[in-house]
């Protein structure tokens, strides 16, 4: 089919958006709308128009929906959809590079007193049991006092909800073409990109399935270009810093 | 309803992970999306489990969500519409009919609720229509149901011949039909 043909080109988004596409067809034309911006702006053409229409009235969904999204995302349960960008492995030898280096920087091991916070409390008065586990659950935690940083960043983990939530406690000092990524470093001397370290204020990921809480975990930070690692399965540039994640008392 | 620039905001949060703004986007937009689901859905539990999923991609994909994609409202209402037409597909097999399927008795109308009735019709219940709705009113009726129904009930092109009591290849031109000289008219 000659996808360049311009009538055909919105003769095809509008059936997307229509729904009438359907099958290999509207796979094949997902695929070209990917590679293929013009068709995209047909497509959110169509969307906008469409959506102006206001036709669906809002009907409040029963609040149980709210407390199983709330489940499928943060719980454990087998379920849960890891929020993490990039998974990457490294070999042993790697971390044998940079080990010597990690050891002479500046790592700042916090125990911290404060016990995780039920964020979420307010938002599940039907289900106590879940905010008394969230109480409840051992933290691990790791403060990361970086070279050049003011502030530090503050890694707290859930096992229990495989939650990993970092603090920024100054806004970064980085370059606007810079990034921090943070690493999960297994026993094995695998790593996994966890994402990047938060420029300022908070942000949250949740752990994949593979990864293993426990005391002997530790995390690591490299500076990136913007965006994170060029590698296929590690850092590509300088490891900053690794530390311990200590249990929380 | 939330103001876009709030909306836009409380994406953005989203998409760093913050919970809080999450929770508080679910709050505001919930009933929108799910408004839709349960219309072109209309089964509660299809519905809730779309919105589920909706709110899930929404969790994981905020950051896909760009301010020159236009609304943000507009953007979430096409996250849960997309879904709901793929429920649909899989859900619902072309042709169904409510005879045919074991749950029967339970299964609601596939079909429009006020048969015979104009789906534009209700539409105009609602605000916020003007253009768009001019447009479709200058439209053939065949055309203008065809489109509608497959817009606003996911009905696939087997499912509107059925539906319209016409041959598959006069269903598709009206659609087809329809949608470009919608097209033009707007553009007009």
């Amino acid at each position: 089919m000659n996808y360049r043909s311009t009538k055909l080109r919105q003769a095809l988004a509008s059936e997307y958006v229509a729904g009438t596409l359907i099958g290999a067809a509207r796979k094949r034309f997902k695929r070209l709308m990917a590679e293929d911006p013009t068709l995209l702006e047909e497509v959110r053409y169509w969307e906008e128009r469409f959506g102006d229409l206001g036709i669906f009235e809002p009907v409040p969904p029963r609040e149980l929906v709210w407390t199983e999204i709330e489940q499928r995302i943060y719980q454990t349960a087998g379920n849960v959809i890891p929020i993490v960008a990039k998974r990457q492995q490294r070999s042993l030898m790697f971390w044998r590079l940079w080990a010597g280096l990690a050891t002479a920087a500046t790592v700042v091991l916090a125990v911290m007193l404060v016990r995780e916070q039920p964020a979420r409390a307010p938002l599940l008065p039907d289900r106590p049991q879940v905010v008394e586990r969230l109480v409840q659950a051992q933290a691990y935690v790791a403060a990361l006092k970086l070279p050049n940083e003011d502030g530090q960043w503050t890694v707290s983990v859930l096992p229990d909800s495989r939650a990993l939530r970092v603090i920024a406690s100054e806004p970064a000092k980085l370059k606007e073409d810079e990034d921090y990524e943070l690493w999960w470093m297994a026993d094995d001397g695998s790593v996994t990109s966890l994402g990047l370290l938060p420029r300022e204020g908070a942000w949250q990921v949740l752990l994949p399935l593979h990864l293993r809480v426990k005391a002997s975990g530790r995390v690591a930070v490299s500076l990136e270009q913007a965006g994170g690692s060029q590698a296929e399965n590690g850092p590509s540039g300088p490891v900053l810093l690794a530390a311990p994640l200590v249990p929380s008392v | 309803m939330a103001d876009a620039e709030h909306l836009r905001s409380l994406l953005h949060a989203t998409a760093r992970g913050d919970q809080r703004a999450f929770s508080e986007l679910y709050r505001a937009t919930s009933s929108h999306l799910y408004g839709l689901l349960i219309r072109m859905l209309q089964r509660r539990d299809w519905a809730e489990e779309a919105l589920q999923d909706c709110f899930i991609k929404i969790w994981q994909k905020a950051e896909t969500y760009e301010a020159d994609k236009g609304a943000p409202l507009t953007w979430l209402l096409s996250v849960a519409r997309y879904r709901a037409l793929d429920l649909l597909r899989v859900k619902r097999p072309e042709v169904e009919l409510p005879d045919n399927d074991e749950e029967g008795a339970s299964l609601p109308p596939l079909t429009l609720q006020d048969e015979g009735q104009d789906p534009l019709a209700r539409a105009s219940e609602t605000q916020g229509i003007a253009r768009m709705r001019e447009c479709l009113r200058e439209l053939p009726t065949e055309q203008r149901q065809a489109v509608l129904l497959a817009y606003y009930e996911g009905y696939t092109h087997q499912e509107l011949a059925t539906r319209m009591n016409a041959p598959l290849g006069t269903v598709k031109s009206w659609v087809r039909r329809g949608l470009a000289r919608l097209r033009e008219a707007l553009d007009r």
